[in-house]
């Protein structure tokens, strides 16, 4: 059975508490995505504002905006992209647990390694591969939207996908050299400094 | 058995293998893509196989899919919505619901159970993950119940099965993700809110009638408080108020979008706004409550679209190898014709339900068999709800429903394993009654929405 995020008063039986160990290189890199993560959330409350400044314009003063309406999906795919390593490092992605739950940890441990390091992570490095092209292009073109009304400059909205899912592939870096540090001690095991940790759920 | 028989079995049964060892589902879709990439990429330039396979055609395309993902205005909802159910839940509407409309149903026998479906229908909106719905009624309702001295199955399994229904009843995020999938717009997200909404007060309705009669059978099992406390005026007045304000955004959500008036995603930031007011109204806003409302928008809206990538990663290749004519040939091939093409699918569906969420199986079986599907002459519509309605009832089903364990974790200690697989028992019936209803009568999914929208 898969593990939800979504937990309303954090009721719901969560993933079972993170049990790998930090070392210093992921510690600090799951801390900056964290950062980033919780920044870029905030942008929920910008899409919300650009929606609903779009109805405003449209019903009082009847006319909508196909610019503010581009405006909506650029930041809400802005805020997604940005998004994705911060689930990864809070180990959200939903995971089947029947059998891993029997599993004892090194074996985990040692499956989640492979896996990431030969199938996930050179995925995500294509991905970037083909998005940064992709992104360029837009760039070089100066494509703007179809819309005679709509927002120049797509490369920006086109540049967060590479930077999204580059964070993605440092947040597997990231998770893979936890499980190394579990399995070979290298590299070594990392206890962050208590005074540091005091705020809760800022911390990786 | 051809080749691509034979990789397109083996690629969904690594899936399979890679998903049971535990490794998240995003990441196994996506690199299972890959490994099934570089084998077909293989295959073809060394060993000269008979495929259609091309590298550039499969993992070279994958920059505009991405981008095709995120690029998506419908999609923008998908976020709103979840940010309007977490601030609802915030908001402290369901307790209020729950003790107000307890004081007045609470002295009949059986009120409870019924105070929690109805709760339940309510707060659809806020519930759109299965995990998150049932441990919220589970934990509203359980304890309360049972102190009441209900019987343990009837208590488990009526707020389980209640909280299921949320992914059902509009507004529900599942439904938006669906419309996005199936693509026709004989299947848009105003029709299919609409089309879902009949079936899902049906259930209700069947839920409700099953509490009363098995409360008036057993007169132990949902017995009526002894000290019943007089009806006043004034719980009147305060279910009234507590009732009001869901249910006005619920109706402005649904309204605007049934009539035309706004797009999906317009009626989900209106929603949002709605219940950021709720919460303000009610003295629940704060910075903290905001925060971390706006955290978990992010990580549910994440893991959703992990999940989308991943599929699309899958699923290019899958099709690069040929699968898209397999599969196709696979259920053309059935007996029994479009009925038992559709009984099929909708078995696999619920197979698939006792261990992938609705994401999952939206994400990547939809987009599969909706095609093969529509062109044998299936109205999408009632296929939609059909599925929807099947997943929801896959959930509940012993062992391994989903929802089960969810509300096995907020129960307290005395309540086994064997009570929650008791307490299910009649409403997976009820479900079971509620699809075959759908099924052999169409209209109670079609005829709402072709009436509004026409035919």
């Amino acid at each position: 059975m898969s593990a939800h995020p979504v937990s309303p008063n954090d009721a719901v039986p969560a993933a079972q508490t993170d049990a790998l160990p930090h070392n210093k290189l992921s510690w600090w890199l799951d801390k900056a995505l964290v950062a980033i993560g919780e920044a870029s959330a905030w942008i929920w409350l910008l899409v919300l504002a650009v929606v609903l400044t779009n109805v405003f314009s449209r019903f009082v003063l009847s006319r909508g905006s196909i610019a503010l309406e581009e405006l909506s999906w650029h930041l809400f795919g802005a805020a997604l992209m940005l998004a994705l390593a911060y689930a990864v490092v809070r180990d959200d992605h939903v995971r089947v647990d029947v059998l891993r739950e029997k599993f004892t940890l090194r074996s985990q441990a040692i499956i989640e390694l492979l896996a990431i390091v030969f199938l996930a992570l050179p995925i995500v490095v294509l991905m970037v591969d083909a998005l940064v092209p992709f992104a360029y292009q837009a760039f070089i073109y100066d494509e703007r939207s179809q819309a005679p009304s709509g927002l120049p400059h797509r490369y920006i909205f086109k540049s967060v996908l590479p930077i999204g899912l580059t964070l993605v592939a440092l947040a597997l870096l990231s998770r893979a050299t936890r499980c190394s540090t579990l399995l070979l001690n290298f590299p070594r095991a990392y206890v962050a400094p208590t005074h540091d940790r005091d705020r809760g759920h800022s911390q990786p | 058995m051809g080749l691509e028989e034979i990789l397109v079995i083996s690629m969904f049964a690594t899936f399979m293998g890679l998903l049971l060892l535990g490794f998240p589902v995003a990441w196994s879709l996506a690199g299972i893509g890959l490994l099934f990439a570089v084998l077909g990429h293989v295959m073809v330039e060394h060993f000269d196989a008979d495929l259609w396979f091309t590298w550039d055609g499969t993992i070279g395309v994958l920059d505009a899919r991405i981008y095709g993902i995120v690029a998506n205005e419908l999609m923008v909802a998908l976020p709103l919505f979840i940010f309007m159910g977490i601030m609802l839940d915030r908001s402290g509407i369901a307790e209020r619901l729950m003790h107000s409309l307890v004081r007045v149903l609470g002295p009949l026998r059986g009120g409870y159970a019924v105070t929690v479906v109805l709760v339940g229908i309510l707060l659809a909106a806020s519930t759109g993950i299965v995990g998150a719905s049932v441990a919220l009624l589970g934990m509203l309702s359980i304890g309360p119940m049972l102190q009441a001295k209900y019987n343990k199955s009837l208590a488990v399994g009526t707020a389980c099965s209640v909280g299921t229904l949320g992914i059902l009843i509009p507004p529900s995020i599942m439904l938006v993700l669906m419309a996005d999938r199936l693509g026709t717009s004989e299947a848009s997200v105003g029709k299919l809110f609409m089309g879902a909404l009949i079936p899902g007060m049906m259930l209700a309705l069947m839920y409700i009638l099953y509490i009363v009669i098995v409360s008036w059978l057993k007169k132990d099992f949902a017995p009526a408080p002894a000290n019943r406390q007089k009806l006043d005026a004034k719980a009147l007045i305060d279910v009234f108020w507590a009732v009001v304000p869901p249910f006005v955004l619920i109706l402005a959500v649904l309204g605007s979008i049934f009539f035309g008036i706004a797009t999906t995603t317009e009626a989900s930031a209106v929603g949002a706004f709605g219940a950021v007011l709720m919460a303000a109204l009610s003295r629940k806003l704060n910075m903290a409550v905001l925060k971390e409302a706006l955290y978990q928008t992010s990580r549910t809206s994440a893991f959703i679209f992990g999940i989308f990538i991943g599929a699309t990663v899958f699923a290019a290749v899958l099709r690069g190898l040929g699968g898209d004519d397999v599969i196709r040939a696979a259920l053309t091939g059935l007996p029994f014709g479009q009925t038992g093409v559709l009984l099929t699918v909708l078995f696999i569906t619920f197979l698939l339900g006792f261990f992938l969420d609705w994401v999952e199986i939206t994400l990547i079986i939809l987009p599969l068999v909706a095609p093969v599907l529509f062109s044998m002459g299936i109205d999408p519509l009632w296929f939609a709800v059909l599925f929807a309605l099947c997943l929801q009832t896959s959930f509940l089903t012993p062992p391994v429903g989903f929802a089960l364990f969810y509300i096995k974790g907020v129960c307290p200690p005395e309540v086994t394993t064997r009570d929650v697989y008791l307490g299910v028992m009649p409403y997976i019936l009820i479900q079971l009654l509620g699809l075959a209803l759908v099924f052999f009568f169409a209209p109670l999914a079609t005829w709402l929405p072709n009436e509004v929208y026409g035919l």
